[in-house]
């Protein structure tokens, strides 16, 4: 067995000797080199651009600006250039030159008219019925909030003994992954090939050949190795603009972004502002959640809708209610979009309602362990009676009940992480510190959509040396999607996990994939990987059946081999069926679409922090913390392991430093780098212990459900709760920084 | 200056010399990712913040991002690339292949030699000056318990021949 | 980036052949990390670069009998690892160490930190025509002030960046300069100037002007020093306060104290009030909660960083403390 061992990383050791190639790696020959010019307002309309200084520049070769870009657009709110900007760093025009120096001087001796308009960069400012509009649409994206609604909230709050209200709100911060945007792009008569860091190149295809009107068989997309994705990464227009540049010069052309860039026009996690109101009976029942959650998705929609909902889910289902009511308002501004990042809303929306939950518990004297061991939601899944057709796939973010899960190992992660952390020794034991350091233990839990994405396609073949050759369109974002793919076919095949080839991220070799998103990889991919494997194996057996004139129910596959009989002699390698297909190589395709008709397919989890607070500073260190995961089966611990201590690490700094902080004159972000936009370092990391629960979920690959995205959802809430039990504040805007605490702790 | 100033210049970089023109202005990151076509030191910031550029100059870990080329002189830079081979990994590579030091790997050049720095002075760091030693690159996939762990296992692991 | 040329000066004669022939476009290159930061971001746009780096006279470190001399282009790394600073001035080491990261530490040098330009967002920022740059307005004023100045502002509400300041100025250093005319030693305070007199420079160095040396004096018995730092990462950070605390005791009596702010004014924040409370006290005696909010006696914060007057407080209390205990 292959799966569930910890093999090494693909592609590591190229990672580790400097020989793997990312995008900004790849030079070609005559390339030139771009540079984008950003808007320096933040809502403007564009009168003209002069350009006559610039073509006079030696160097100079081609030039892209919003009155002579082609119409098409690149996402439904978005034109490849338009003549209106909207965030200052918005896109104005672009610059291909022979050289960097010259291609910056170019963009900056363009001579730009704006007329300059009033902007607005609040949501409670750009909801107001005389606000400007961003877009012609209004400023509320669908003109009216997403409202999901089961049972009735009215009625719980009728019959419950208290209500608990209050409101949270979370910052914009940025992904930032280490490697820069880059793109190249080349013309071969009308066939444009793209290099660019994608998180989907089938995706990326689409978007770039529907924006530029051409077929997309004249575009490949290549997704060479990818520094870095957490969600970003995954919009188009700097790959159309580039093509343009390419094209118009004749030459290939290349543009990496700087880091400053990448702060403003990469994508950020929308803030948010959520009020929440609970009813709760005197023993702790819950009976009505409404949560009413505004984001910023600034000036283009991107991925906003997804956002949005996915902010929900945690008031929809972490709880077991028949009364939830979620309102969520997505709204234009003009700061810098907001786009895909790591949970996408979940990781806002379970801030605001696990510590909200704890201060309920605080209020009415109960454990806050005791209160979600009363409360989580079970494997039975929420009170209520299906909606969904019996014979629909089910929807992995439901607001009806009435559906069980396929797995849910929510309260094994509660009792798990608990006694890991000696949750019960340390309430009970009454701490106080006289110090200026002040302990506090706080925990958080949550639930996630995931596993189930969009159509997964894999294909399969048996290459003529034996080895098999995996293809898919997939992008592996670093997290390791093309480890875990190959230790499944090697599993399925009983092959070694070395025999496996890998194709991904080339659309010009693999079938159409989803962009890696929404934790999904694993379990949308896998599944199909796992039945093209299986179809592989079918049709290797079938052929040595035929070619030793025995019944395939005779031959068994194992360590490469095809075995006629469990201890026969006669046995056929996998290079010899190589060898003798290789004029018509076995070769399988299999595409599906992942869910359950029967199941809500979600993944779990439960967070526990110990802290330190030093009053004097207001520095939090985190001294312990423990991570109990149910993403059902493991496919491979030493990955998994990483992947949640590393969401946890990359959130400490959403939870206690990082944010983007925007000038209100003139709507300029002020930090636009590592220096004060502030991601921890090796010495901001406590000690991480990853604890998996036992479940082997029916529907996934081997049992495996998502694991991507949710190490990152359960850090804020169960940090700030930490800090409360450690100084008895409430910290209810993120991050918990210390000139916050410091405030908090001056007003009390 | 109007025009770019180019000078003639001898490099010393993993135990090779480049004969190379130069325009002043040009940082040491940027000869080795494009006049050497040594890519494996990475620009993530080009300001010193993020060491993705981390490589190693007379024994030292330097952000080639922040140096001129024309400051390095005759001092020897060692980048990855002058490590181990993928066939033939160098000790600290092994102890980050095994120990999953990496997610992305796009900083994962400059974790390796920034504790290869440390190792060639230090034969047995305690943990506290391993971290200290790695802490100033950043790794946004922030696999700094795994990048931690390698460097640990790294501790007498090194010869007199893996060194320098 | 505008070109530039790269020449390499011996002596001080060379440097000012070529800052006589181009005063506003020539600039010192030792370490360069702040150098190239300012011109990457296109604040500066230098003809030439005067690479000092082959001075040997700047590179002396000495122990000699008017104290220990550090020359300009030490790196800090060189100092951080100095056994003899690391006993005699602990608080150096501690600021020191505090600075960056140690691949700051291994090119910056002690001279180039002293003369870092500030880091204020808006300063630093191409995008902001600040006062500082030569424009009109203080963003910070009405804008975000998180990182600002809560001392001595007017009008720019910089705070002063290096560390290893905060810590000289408390041990009384002096630094001679290196012109034309020769050598002038003064304290190191007085390279520093403030918005209100300069706002286009923090140091009075004259074109051509470089560091030689600093000299922090001998210590003498019954010295302590501390510094301490509050950041919100615990490397890679500049201070959001900082505090140097250098003080001489006899018999359990404060004879001297010399108390140093970092990251609150535009220049380091000298408190002499306290200074003045401290000595003669016996520092058992010493109410460390009243000094802390002596210090911060006089701060005017703007909208974002009243969490810095409570800070300084803590800090100075928590600095007084150590020192007694130690």
């Amino acid at each position: 067995m292959v799966i569930g061992k910890s093999v090494q990383r693909r592609d590591l050791p190229e990672k580790l000797t400097g020989n793997a190639k990312y995008t900004a790696d790849i030079k070609l020959p005559g390339m030139l080199y771009g540079k984008i010019l950003r808007s320096v307002y933040p809502f403007a309309h564009i009168n003209s651009i002069n350009s006559s200084k610039t073509l006079k520049l030696q160097g100079v070769v081609s030039m892209l600006t919003p009155f002579d870009v082609p119409t098409g657009y690149i996402a439904l709110d978005m034109p490849i250039l338009d003549t209106t900007v909207r965030f200052v760093g918005d896109e104005v025009a672009a610059v291909a030159a022979t050289d960097e120096y010259i291609a910056q001087q170019a963009i900056e001796l363009l001579d730009v008219n704006y007329s300059p308009l009033p902007f607005v960069l609040n949501v409670e400012d750009a909801l107001k019925s005389n606000a400007p509009k961003i877009h012609e649409t209004g400023n509320l994206i669908g003109s009216e909030p997403i409202v999901l609604i089961r049972g009735d909230v009215e009625e719980g709050f009728r019959n419950c003994d208290h209500i608990f209200e209050e409101t949270f709100t979370t910052p914009a911060h940025s992904g930032s992954a280490l490697e820069p945007r880059a793109v190249i792009a080349m013309w071969e008569d009308d066939f444009l090939t793209i290099w660019k860091c994608s998180r989907g190149v089938h995706s990326d295809r689409k978007a770039i050949s529907s924006a530029l009107c051409i077929d997309p068989n004249k575009v490949r997309v290549i997704g060479p190795h990818l520094g870095g994705g957490f969600g970003n990464k995954d919009e188009s227009r700097l790959a159309a603009i580039v093509a343009i540049l390419a094209y118009r010069a004749g030459r290939p052309v290349k543009i990496e972004l700087s880091r400053e860039e990448e702060f403003i026009a990469g994508r950020c996690r929308h803030s948010t502002s959520t009020h929440i109101k609970m009813g709760v009976s005197s023993a702790g029942i819950i009976s009505a959640i409404q949560v009413e959650t505004i984001m910023n998705t600034g000036a283009y929609l991107a991925s906003g809708p997804g956002v949005i909902r996915r902010a929900g889910q945690a008031a929809l289902y972490l709880y077991r209610c028949p009364n939830v009511r979620y309102d969520g308002y997505l709204v234009y501004t003009n700061r810098p979009s907001a786009g895909s990042y790591r949970a996408l809303g979940a990781p806002q929306g379970h801030f605001a309602l696990e510590v909200m939950a704890d201060k309920i518990a605080h209020s009415l004297k109960i454990d806050p362990l005791d209160f979600r061991l009363m409360n989580h939601v079970d494997a039975t899944g929420q009170p209520g009676i299906r909606v969904t057709p019996p014979s629909e796939i089910i929807d992995t973010q439901p607001v009806e009940g009435g559906i069980p899960f396929s797995s849910n190992g929510l309260r094994q992660c509660l009792d798990l992480g608990s006694t890991a952390i000696h949750w019960r020794n340390i309430k009970a034991s009454n701490y106080s510190d006289t110090s200026v350091k002040k302990t506090g233990i706080g925990m958080s839990m949550f639930i996630y959509r995931g596993g189930p994405g969009g159509k997964a396609q894999a294909r399969v073949k048996l290459n003529h040396d034996g080895t098999v050759q995996l293809i898919t369109g997939l992008m592996d974002v670093g997290e390791g999607a093309t480890t875990v793919l190959c230790q499944i076919t090697a599993n399925e095949l009983s092959i070694p996990y070395d025999a496996v080839r890998a194709t991904f991220a080339d659309t010009y070799y693999t079938p159409n994939a989803p962009v890696t998103a929404g934790s999904s990889a694993t379990f949308s991919t896998g599944l199909a990987v796992q039945r093209a494997a299986g179809l592989l194996k079918n049709s290797i057996i079938s052929f040595v059946a035929s070619n030793l004139d025995v019944l395939p129910s005779d031959l068994e596959m194992k360590d490469g081999y095809v075995y006629r009989g469990s201890s026969s002699n006669t046995k056929l390698s996998f290079s010899d069926i190589g060898y003798l297909t290789r004029e018509t190589p076995l070769e399988i395709n299999a595409s599906l679409m992942p869910g359950s008709k029967d199941f809500i397919i979600n993944s779990f989890g439960a967070h526990f922090a110990r802290v330190e607070v030093d009053v004097t500073t207001g520095q939090v260190e985190i001294i312990q913390y423990i991570a109990a995961h149910d993403s059902g089966q493991i496919l491979n611990p030493s990955l998994a392991v990483n992947q949640v201590e590393g969401g946890i690490s990359q959130m400490l700094g959403f939870t206690l430093t990082e944010e983007m902080i925007i000038d209100d004159l003139t709507g300029g972000i002020v930090n636009p780098r590592y220096l004060e936009h502030k991601s921890p370092t090796i010495l901001d990391i406590p000690p991480i212990e990853v604890i998996f629960a036992d479940v082997l979920d029916p529907e996934g690959p081997f049992g495996a459900k998502a694991l991507g995205e949710l190490p990152s959802i359960g850090v804020a809430p169960a940090i700030v709760n930490a800090i409360h039990d450690a100084i008895g504040i409430w910290v209810h805007d993120l991050p918990a920084s210390p000139n916050r605490i410091l405030e908090l702790l001056d007003n009390i | 200056m109007n025009r770019p100033v180019y000078t003639p210049i001898s490099l010393d970089v993993n135990g090779r010399n480049y004969r190379i023109r130069v325009d002043h202005r040009w940082t040491l990151l940027r000869v080795l990712r494009d006049s050497l076509d040594l890519t494996g030191a990475k620009r993530g910031c080009d300001r010193g913040e993020c060491g993705a550029c981390t490589v190693i100059v007379d024994g030292k870990s330097v952000y080639a991002c922040q140096i001129l080329v024309m400051q390095v002189g005759k001092r020897k830079v060692c980048t990855i690339e002058g490590m181990g081979t993928v066939s033939n990994l160098h000790p600290i590579q092994r102890a980050f292949l095994e120990n999953d030091g990496a997610q992305c790997g796009y900083c994962s050049p400059a974790f390796i030699l920034a504790t290869k720095a440390l190792l060639d002075i230090n034969v047995d760091p305690s943990e506290h000056q391993i971290k200290r030693a790695l802490s100033g690159i950043i790794c946004r996939c922030a696999a700094y318990s795994r990048i931690i762990e390698s460097a640990k296992e790294c501790i007498g692991t090194l010869d007199e021949k893996s060194k320098n | 980036m505008k070109p530039f040329k790269i020449v390499r000066a011996k002596s001080i004669t060379d440097i000012n052949k070529v800052f006589d022939a181009a005063p506003r476009s020539s600039y010192l290159l030792a370490g360069g990390i702040d150098l190239m930061d300012e011109i990457k971001e296109g604040l500066i746009t230098p003809d030439f670069l005067v690479d000092i780096m082959n001075m040997k006279e700047l590179k002396v470190v000495r122990d000699e009998q008017d104290g220990l001399r550090v020359g300009a282009l030490s790196t800090l790394e060189s100092l951080e690892s100095n056994s003899l600073i690391a006993t005699r001035y602990p608080a150096l080491a501690q600021s020191v160490a505090s600075v960056g990261t140690p691949q700051i530490r291994n090119v910056a040098t002690i001279g180039g930190n002293l003369c870092q330009r500030p880091r204020c967002w808006y300063y630093r920022n191409k995008f902001f025509d600040c006062l500082k740059k030569g424009g009109k307005t203080c963003f910070a004023v009405d804008g975000q002030s998180k990182y600002h100045a809560v001392f001595g502002g007017q009008r720019c509400y910089i705070v002063h960046p290096s560390d290893p300041a905060i810590a000289l100025i408390s041990y009384r250093a002096q630094v001679d300069i290196l012109s034309v005319d020769g050598i002038r030693r003064q304290p190191l305070t007085e390279l520093y100037v403030g918005p209100g007199e300069d706002i286009l420079r923090e140091t009075r160095l004259r074109s051509g002007d470089t560091i030689k040396t600093i000299i922090v004096p001998p210590i003498v018995p019954g010295q302590r020093s501390v510094f301490l730092k509050a950041t919100e990462r615990r490397t890679q950070d500049f201070a959001l306060v900082s505090v140097a605390l250098v003080i001489t005791v006899d018999h359990g009596f404060i004879t001297d104290a010399r108390l140093t702010l970092g990251g609150v004014a535009p220049t380091p924040y000298m408190v002499s009030h306290v200074e003045d409370e401290m000595r003669g006290s016996r520092i058992m005696d010493l109410d460390y909660t009243k000094m802390g909010k002596l210090a911060a006696q006089g701060a005017s914060p703007l909208k974002h960083n009243s969490y810095k007057i409570g800070l300084v407080s803590s800090l100075v209390e928590t600095a007084i403390r150590d020192l007694a205990y130690s």
